[in-house]
């Protein structure tokens, strides 16, 4: 079949579109005939190399998969050759203590189909049986690619995470990003008013189309200070943060009294310079998420599927162009889900 | 009819309030080392409000944050008040204490005078619509610390305090005892069960550092209660028997460590290596101390800027670190990528709201928490214990000093 792989860990240069070899699947595995992948950072950071990360070479990426089931497993039930279906990415062993508790993210041998085993960029794939979801007709395959993963991520950051709940005030810093501008959604669904920053207004409106109440752009205001003012001192009682160290000191003046910031990520790096004092006369809950188990997957696929939730899509390519398409997400020129379709 | 002023212990006929009372206090041309901040004054008894009560202290409890008030740092307490309004120019604190009840206010339902209480520290406005909300208190905007930024706290004669913050007295208790846990009970309290999920259930692992002083001891004594299993990081070998006698079920001595305070930067390959290895280290010994290999579910943390790093870094999967103070400095910096990888939780705590100042009362009161009362002193040796405490020489647990009280060992029935 032909994958968007790589040979060895390196920049754009190593990925080509080439022959590999057949993905073979085990009894309780599937075969699913990819439609639609969809691309993450993960993509590049994996290409580049992670440390303690060694894979099988050629190697390829891709962990937001939708397609048709092509083949089953001697063990498989529940689906049939044909089904139209979305991928799971989640890897877990099912057998220590937090898989135990359903806490699949947690698990001590966690793992991310398409970043530990091979992925989505690529004709086939093989997944695990009760890994796939069967999609309704009325959802496109580049849909629900471009949905999983980052929904399933800001999902549980700020449903299970930081229990968003109806009336509170939801800040999201950096909204073009894919966690950050599907939460701009989660939060309005949760019954929340949504803050946004980003330095570009074309950002800033689509997150405005996305149900974003209040939008700042930090390029030319002063978003703590913004923040501040607009809710009379008071602050907000959810920060979503995936940038790090360029934002945190604000994040930590911004929360209220009581509040939670959710981080699952550090665009800018991971460092955070904290005044403890803050933490703890304000009483602020610094949490940390990652992915989400299967029950919070379902969960946030009910939602796309009930139309209550959409896919934020900014290009479709198909998978041979796979390499500009990779350019494109490492530029920061989307808003939104690359998909590449095989 | 009451005569003008008591001498201590001379009590007036019961609900009959003196003009007049004695007290310690502090005034800001005397700011400075304990010893010579805090003198004993004659000062006006505080009249009370609807909702508050005036009580006649046995024995009082010492704290941290009086050393905080006679340095006039980081806040200077007395300036605050003047701001909002209050008449005083002097601050008579002190935010732990037994006594009875002695005049009530006439809203006040809860308690009447003549009952014996302890008082926790939590004081809030009454019209706080936070509070009125039935929002937690210790969230609200009015909300301070009672004896430190209140005045007429338990260092006096008699002390005002808000009706709700009275407990009644665990009965087994002497007056000594009763008056000297609560302030760091409750704040302990709070931090290890006020957060849930992350609360101390049976065999749960909870590292507590500093666990000589009033808070840790605490700790430890409430994680045994739990039926959790403590690990008490001190800082000499002298400290283990303590910790160990309070219910700890393996000590560390941190001295034997030397990576503490700010983390390196990630870039510096060779200074974050060995502050790695530190860490690692100290998980290691945490193994050690527990005799398996099982990471705290719950890291209470005071010192902060020192051990913070640490911390986070020894913290379990999914577990959580809980701050109340940064002794050692509030410059903490934060690795995120165990925070997010490892799904951890950094949670803030103050003090407690009644509910919980009661929970841990019953649990004196049962006899399953001690009060870790270190050693009573006299009533004008107050200077002098705080100047202990600045000084870090004060007696493993929780100091008290009599007021009322004419000697140790009386008030338990």
């Amino acid at each position: 079949m032909k994958a968007l792989a790589f040979g060895e860990h390196g920049g754009l240069d190593r990925l080509r579109y080439q022959d590999v070899a057949d993905p073979k699947i085990g009894p309780r595995d599937v075969l699913v005939r990819v439609r639609a992948a969809a691309l993450n950072h993960l993509d590049l950071f994996v290409r580049e190399g992670l440390p303690g990360l060694t894979l099988p070479m050629p190697f390829w990426t891709g962990c937001d998969i939708a397609g048709d089931v092509a083949a089953i497993g001697a063990e498989v039930r529940d689906v049939a050759v044909g089904d139209r279906v979305a991928v799971n990415p989640n890897l877990y062993d099912g057998t220590c203590e937090f898989c135990l508790r359903g806490e699949h993210s947690l698990c001590v041998r966690y793992g991310i189909l398409g970043e530990h085993t091979h992925g989505g960029l690529a004709e086939y794939v093989a997944v695990e049986g009760r890994h796939v979801v069967t999609l309704p007709a009325a959802v496109a395959y580049e849909d629900a690619a471009a949905f999983v993963l980052v929904n399933m991520t800001a999902w549980r950051m700020l449903v299970t995470r930081a229990r968003l709940r109806a009336g509170e005030d939801l800040l999201i810093l950096g909204v073009g990003g894919g966690v950050s501008s599907t939460a701009v959604q989660i939060g309005k669904l949760c019954g929340a008013r949504v803050w946004v920053t980003s330095s570009s207004d074309e950002k800033l409106e689509r997150a405005r189309a996305l149900g974003a109440d209040e939008c700042i752009n930090y390029a030319k205001e002063d978003w703590v200070k913004v923040v501040g003012q607009k809710t009379g001192r008071r602050g907000v009682d959810v920060v979503l943060e995936n940038v790090g160290a360029a934002t945190w000191k604000g994040a930590i003046r911004t929360v209220a009294k009581g509040g939670r910031i959710v981080t699952c990520g550090a665009t800018s790096g991971p460092i955070a310079e904290t005044d403890i004092r803050l933490v703890f006369w304000k009483q602020i809950s610094i949490i940390g998420s990652t992915m989400s188990n299967d029950a919070e997957f379902n969960a946030v696929m009910g939602q796309l599927f009930a139309g209550r939730l959409r896919a934020v899509v900014d290009t479709v390519m198909p998978l041979r162009d796979g390499v500009e398409a990779q350019r494109r997400l490492a530029e920061g020129k989307q808003f939104g889900k690359i998909v590449l379709t095989p | 009819m009451a005569a003008d002023l008591y001498d201590l212990g001379d009590k007036p006929p019961l609900g009959e309030v003196p003009k007049r009372m004695h007290a310690f206090a502090v005034r800001q041309s005397r700011f400075g080392q304990p010893r010579d901040a805090w003198k004993r004054e004659v000062l006006p008894t505080p009249a009370i409000g609807p909702d508050e009560v005036l009580i006649y202290v046995m024995a009082s409890g010492i704290n941290y944050n009086n050393v905080w008030a006679s340095l006039g740092q980081p806040l200077d307490v007395i300036a605050e008040r003047l701001k909002m309004g209050e008449p005083e120019d002097f601050h008579a604190g002190g935010s732990d204490c037994a006594g009875i009840v002695w005049a009530t206010g006439k809203d006040v339902k809860n308690v009447k005078v003549g009952d014996e209480v302890i008082v926790h520290s939590g004081w809030w406005r009454p019209d706080d619509p936070w509070v009125l909300s039935g929002k937690d208190p210790m969230l609200a905007e009015s909300t301070r610390i009672w004896g430190y930024q209140t005045n007429y706290g338990s260092y006096c004669q008699f002390a005002r305090a808000q009706a709700h913050q009275c407990i009644p007295k665990p009965r087994r208790l002497t007056w000594e005892a009763a008056g000297c846990f609560l302030l760091c009970a409750s704040t302990a309290y709070r931090m290890l069960m006020g957060w849930a999920p992350h609360t101390v259930e049976k065999g749960d692992v909870v590292l507590v550092w500093g666990a000589t002083g009033g808070l840790g001891s605490l700790a430890l004594e409430i994680v045994r209660a739990q039926g959790g299993r403590a690990v008490a990081v001190v800082s000499d070998d002298a400290k283990k028997k303590f910790c160990l006698d309070h219910g700890a079920v393996g000590a560390i001595n941190r001295s034997q460590f030397d990576h503490w305070g700010v983390m390196p930067d990630t870039k510096d390959g060779k200074a974050y290596g060995n502050w790695a290895k530190g860490a690692r280290a100290f998980g290691k010994a945490i193994w050690d101390a527990l005799g398996e290999r099982t990471s705290p579910k719950i890291v209470f943390e005071h010192p902060g800027e020192a051990t913070l790093p640490t911390s986070e870094f020894v913290c379990a999967t999914g577990g959580m670190i809980v701050i109340c103070a940064g002794t050692t400095g509030y410059n903490v910096t934060l690795d995120l990528r165990y925070h997010w990888m490892r799904q951890k939780r950094l949670q803030g705590s103050h003090l407690s709201n009644d509910e919980q100042a009661l929970a841990v009362t019953k649990l004196v009161d049962a006899g399953r928490v001690d009060p870790c009362l270190s050693h009573t002193y006299a009533f004008d040796e107050l200077p002098e214990c705080h100047q202990l405490m600045l000084d870090n020489k004060h007696p493993y647990g929780n100091m008290a000093v009599l007021v009322n009280a004419p000697k140790t060992g009386l008030g338990a029935s």
